[in-house]
């Protein structure tokens, strides 16, 4: 008589590289996932409206550093300094 | 409706501005007694002052005022950073050649503004360099050298003392401080307020560039205006550490663009002891070049405008 032995129970274990594409996939399907959305999400008038305040702003921008003392980097509201007169850098 | 103060006045062998906008009562008097401590504590020409003491002193370790030790170790560190050649170790052999009294105390007989006529070449730090043998202790006011080895800030000091007083009155919305060419801005709206600086000719001439400061400094090294005659020899105080005798680059005269005095003034004169070669990557933050030919060629980001 023969002896029948139980079969030893399947266990399955990833392998590295197995894990590594499983993440892979993973993260595919995220982004896929996030472009979707964020396709749908998109308002091409909205995106113009904000292109066109975006642009007002600049105006605003180039039109105070025209001024001789107005400033080219900050918009705040501080009261307009009368420009300083020059001085000279001489062989000290 | 935001008012300039300003106040000038002689300090440290030349003449100081300083400019304010919307001073505080006593921020001008403070400016000036600030630089006349200073003046006392850092000049070599004054026997009795800290640097005075200090270069005379036969003892290898001196005690000295936090403040001076302090200037002693950024002159240091401006060796340092060019190689040797911003040596602030060449006191003596300023004495020797007659430089010993604030220059305006020379005899006017004796001066010479002339760029004199000989084969040019870069300077070199010197074989021996003498400030890698001073140490200064910052937090104890100690400085060792070996006696007999006289300190000299020179520009480097007015570089500091301009940036020292730029940042006591860096609360205030903006601040000028000119301090014998070199030139300081400060102040919390020094960044929207552009301040302009004409560049001096060497030569007399009218101003060779207008740049614009928005913060930061200019400085000028130059050989013509700190010159004098001795003993049939035209001479100058930028002296070539390798030689201890006045520097012949081929540059007569170099303004550096940088964010505080003592940078600008340490790039000025280690681009001028350079030579026109090796300036113009030294002038990293832009800056005016004048060859002894002549030759003026502006440098850098920082766009310069011809004033005529």
């Amino acid at each position: 008589m023969t002896e029948r032995r139980r079969p030893a129970p399947l266990r399955w274990r990833p392998k590295p590289a197995e894990t590594a594409a499983a993440t892979f996939v993973a993260m595919a399907a995220v982004a896929t996932l996030l472009a979707v959305n964020v396709a749908r999400g998109h308002d091409p008038a909205l995106a113009r409206k904000a292109d066109r305040q975006a642009a007002a702003a600049r105006v605003v921008v180039v039109e105070r550093s025209a001024a001789p003392t107005a400033t080219r980097t900050s918009a705040r509201t501080s009261t307009p300094a009368p420009a300083p007169p020059p001085v000279a850098t001489s062989q000290s | 409706m935001s008012r300039w103060s300003e106040h000038t006045f002689g300090v440290m062998g030349c003449t100081a501005l300083v400019r304010v906008l919307d001073a505080r009562p006593g921020d001008l008097e403070g400016a000036a007694a600030l630089l006349a401590e200073l003046d006392a504590e850092w000049s070599r020409f004054r026997p009795d002052g800290a640097l005075g003491r200090l270069n005379t002193d036969r003892r290898p370790v001196v005690a000295v005022p936090p403040r001076l030790a302090w200037a002693i170790g950024r002159a240091l560190d401006a060796a340092v950073r060019s190689g040797g050649l911003v040596d602030p170790t060449l006191g003596a052999p300023l004495r020797r050649l007659g430089y010993d009294r604030t220059f305006s105390e020379l005899d006017p007989a004796g001066r010479a503004a002339r760029s004199p006529a000989r084969r040019a070449r870069p300077a070199r730090p010197a074989p021996d360099a003498g400030w890698r043998r001073v140490e200064v202790d910052e937090h104890l006011g100690l400085v060792h050298r070996p006696p007999g080895l006289e300190l000299d800030l020179g520009g480097i000091g007015k570089g500091l003392a301009a940036d020292l007083l730029v940042e006591r009155l860096g609360a205030r919305e903006h601040v000028v401080v000119s301090l014998g060419g070199d030139v300081v801005c400060g102040g919390h709206r020094a960044r929207e307020i552009p301040q302009a600086v004409t560049v001096d000719d060497p030569h007399g001439g009218p101003p060779l560039a207008t740049l614009e400061l928005h913060g930061g400094a200019a400085a000028t090294s130059g050989v013509t205006r700190r010159a004098w005659r001795a003993g049939g020899e035209d001479l100058h105080h930028l002296l070539d550490p390798a030689t201890g005798r006045p520097a012949h680059t081929g540059l007569v005269q170099v303004t550096a663009l940088a964010p505080s005095g003592l940078e600008a003034e340490r790039i000025a004169k280690q681009a001028l002891l350079a030579g026109p070669a090796a300036a113009p990557a030294i002038l990293a933050a832009g800056g005016v070049l004048v060859a002894d030919d002549g030759t003026v060629t502006h440098l850098g980001p920082v766009p310069a405008r011809s004033a005529a």
